[in-house]
């Protein structure tokens, strides 16, 4: 689902549509399943694990309260969410079971905020976020053998030139066994197969190997780079 | 242009626009990586035309002063006894430059500064002090190894002139002398340079090494010429002199000297030929 398409589908449910918030749910499943699994940590599976019934909970709220305006993506916003909810989760859980009398400050403090200033801690949170999903972008980019300072060397400096080659990361991105082939091969891209599915020469594809593998990256797990994602221009 | 903010340091940031570009450049104090952010691309400044011009013209008339204050060597004129010495000559026959290849030459110079000077009077000087300084000892027996490379044909640096030059002005008069006198072409002294050896002693290090005789460097650079004739058995004369001209007074040690060798025009000459001092 395109980022248009999921706005129009926000709109509606925000206006109370049921069928567009359950398609929004339904499209967005295994992103709630990736978040909540990378938070726990654990093997999870639907209708067993009550945190994944936190993460969608939570899934459902960050469509109510989500504000387009803030210029921050729908996704990274829910991400913050289920995140946050999930760690209240956690602090009950550990409250219940220890059943300890003493208080918990921050547990009190939680309890006591305004559901407002909730939600604004939640957007503030939005700088750190991007910040950690930069910093987890350069250490993939580093286990490709690729730094920031040679991808300005080696950006195409023609738009359409770009252009054709995120079309063809995208491609890339979505063959899950070559992309794998790519970082499993001393981290090289197999030229001629990479070649055959992006319809670019083989000679461009050298190329460009690092841009390309660089935008790859980002397009193959959008769950992860989602800011990074929701910026570049959406091509073919 | 604006982009996505991926790396700051030092007031310049890395940024991801939204078409794909990578791209380096200036941003603001305040960014936050993370952000869209505008960036200033890093311009590398260029020098206008007229500039890049005056450059050039300025670069042309700084090599020409240049050149008017240390003209380019006319010749080239290499003296080894001991000592071994090499001075670079302008077109009137004055050194404009001078270099000592071994310590005893390298010693001689520094104690007998030629620059400035004509050829002759910087040969007669040099002999002097390197007799004074005991490199060159009355009763024994010399040889000398001259070496000229000139541009063109030039009369007045043939070897024949430049033998009887130092023949005049040699200032051991007892003993035997051994004057050879050649000459060498541009590449030759060249070489010479690059192997840190005059260009006599490097025309006799490939005679020797053509003859099959090994010499080691060192002892090739800082021996007297007599000194390397009698370790070798041969003679610079019978080694180099067959281009040139050679010039000998007969002594004690080199009164064995074959006379039909070599090209020579003055040979063998008495004691106290040139009417020189005794």
């Amino acid at each position: 689902m395109d980022d248009a398409a999921l706005q129009k589908l926000l709109d509606r449910a925000k206006a109370g549509d049921a069928e567009a918030r359950n398609r929004i749910l339904e499209a967005c499943r295994n992103f709630i399943f990736s978040v909540v699994g990378s938070y726990c940590r654990k093997p999870l599976a639907w209708g067993q694990d009550d945190e994944l019934s936190v993460g969608l909970m939570a899934f459902n709220e960050a469509i109510n309260r989500y504000e387009p305006e803030r210029g921050v993506p729908f996704l990274a916003f829910a991400r913050l969410v289920i995140r946050s909810r999930l760690a209240n989760y956690f602090r009950q859980e550990n409250r219940h079971r220890k059943a300890s009398s003493g208080t918990d400050v921050s547990e009190e403090l939680l309890r006591n905020e305004a559901a407002a200033a909730w939600e604004e801690f939640l957007w503030q949170n939005v700088v750190s976020d991007r910040a950690e999903e930069i910093e987890e972008y350069e250490a993939v980019l580093n286990e490709f053998g690729i730094s920031l300072e040679e991808l300005v060397a080696l950006s195409p400096k023609h738009r359409d030139s770009r252009m054709a080659l995120i079309k063809a990361a995208r491609s890339l991105a979505a063959e899950k066994k070559l992309f794998e082939q790519s970082g499993a091969e001393k981290k090289r891209l197999p030229v001629r197969d990479v070649a055959k599915k992006t319809g670019l020469s083989p000679r461009a594809v050298e190329k460009n190997r690092k841009y390309l593998l660089a935008l790859a990256i980002i397009f193959r797990y959008p769950e992860r780079f989602i800011y990074l994602n929701s910026y570049i221009n959406k091509v073919g | 242009m604006r982009g996505f903010l991926l790396k700051k340091k030092d007031g310049t940031g890395i940024v991801l626009t939204r078409d794909g570009l990578f791209m380096q450049g200036m941003v603001g104090e305040a960014e936050v990586i993370g952000e869209e952010v505008a960036v200033q691309p890093i311009v590398k400044r260029r020098f206008p035309s007229w500039m890049a011009m005056a450059a050039v013209v300025l670069a042309c008339v700084g090599f020409g002063v240049y050149r008017l204050a240390f003209p380019p060597a006319f010749a080239y004129v290499a003296v080894d006894v001991e000592p071994s010495v090499e001075l670079a000559l302008d077109s009137r026959l004055a050194v404009i430059e001078q270099r000592g290849f071994n310590a005893s030459g390298k010693r001689l110079l520094a104690l007998e500064d030629v620059r400035g000077k004509p050829l002759e009077a910087a040969v007669s000087g040099l002999l002097e002090r390197a007799f004074t300084e005991g490199y060159l000892r009355d009763g024994r027996d010399h040889v000398v190894l001259v070496a000229v490379t000139v541009r063109g044909e030039e009369e007045r640096l043939d070897t024949e002139t430049l033998a009887c030059l130092v023949a005049r002005d040699f200032p051991a008069v007892r003993g035997g002398l051994e004057i050879v006198a050649v000459q060498a072409d541009w590449r030759t002294r060249w070489e010479a340079a690059r192997n840190n050896l005059s260009t006599g002693r490097y025309l006799l290090q490939r005679e020797l090494e053509a003859q099959g005789l090994g010499v080691v460097p060192g002892f090739l650079r800082e021996e007297s010429l007599r000194q390397l004739e009698e370790k070798q058995g041969v003679t610079v004369a019978t080694l180099v002199g067959d281009e040139g001209s050679v010039l000998v007074r007969l002594g004690e040690g080199l009164s064995g000297t074959e006379t039909g060798q070599g090209s020579f025009f003055a040979a063998p000459v008495p004691g106290d030929w040139l009417g020189r001092r005794k």
